[in-house]
């Protein structure tokens, strides 16, 4: 399939925090993908790891599963944290009831100033 | 040019499409589901509810109508009228039962919430979800 229609995730690090940037739709087809960016983020084990969708155009609940997945394997070690600022993301985040479940951010400077 | 190659057929008020139900095919048909919404003119609001909620149901289909390691046909109907646009995804398989926890529960969460009005049909022969979004 044609990349640029697909997803990109780029970590970037902020002191103590990994921040996982992703770029695209996510969907049942890339939501494997975010999840196994997402795993190797974990696997670094840092204290926070933040997962920034302000350039997602298209959450699906295959996306919204991995967002929970994440925060059940991060537990107590890394505090995980979702920046959605478009209303892209936020729907779906909203009427789910996952705003109250997870930490979500408006921006991605709220999330690391926190 | 990229019309020729889709498999669905659609006019100005309606989109028709029959295919196998796969993870691939179904974002593909979302895409041009958003791609015919936005040739109507409705707000973008409109046509994100509806490309979720439209994608959510087939997704379910590629996830739940048909046993692993099987596929089998999804049907999508899409119509617009004077007030309101109608969507119906239809399977010939059988969902396993609803639960708010089990496979589907998020995804029927989202459908519900995001059109104005849902019918969710559970046959012998299939599954039936007729969505309308009111065109405000």
């Amino acid at each position: 399939m044609n990349p640029a229609r697909g997803v990109i995730a780029d970590v970037e690090q902020h002191d103590d925090a990994l921040v996982l940037v992703v770029v695209g739709d996510i969907d049942a087809l890339t939501a494997p993908e975010v999840a196994k960016a997402v795993d190797d983020a974990l696997g670094k084990q840092p204290a926070v790891l933040i997962v920034d969708l302000s350039n997602v155009d298209f959450l699906a609940s295959a996306g919204l599963a991995v967002l929970v997945e994440t925060h059940r394997k991060a537990g107590d070690s890394t505090r995980f944290r979702v920046v959605a600022t478009r209303p892209s993301t936020r729907r779906p985040l909203e009427i789910t009831g996952l705003t109250d479940e997870l930490a979500v951010f408006a921006s991605r400077d709220d999330a690391l100033a926190v | 040019m990229r019309r020729r190659e889709r498999r669905s057929t659609w006019s100005a008020t309606w989109l028709h499409h029959r295919g196998v139900a796969t993870v691939e095919s179904v974002t593909r048909l979302r895409r041009e589901l958003s791609d015919w919404i936005q040739t109507v003119g409705v707000s973008r609001n409109l046509a994100y509810d509806l490309a979720l909620g439209c994608y959510e149901a087939m997704a379910n289909v590629v996830a739940h109508a048909y046993p692993t390691g099987t596929t089998g046909f999804l049907d999508l109907h899409a119509r617009l009228g004077k007030d309101d646009i109608t969507v119906t995804v239809r399977d010939h398989g059988q969902w396993k039962p609803e639960s708010g926890q089990g496979p589907g529960g998020r995804g029927l969460v989202l459908i519900r919430r995001l059109a104005d009005g849902v019918d969710l049909l559970r046959g012998e022969h299939g599954t039936r979800v007729d969505m309308r979004w009111l065109r405000h």
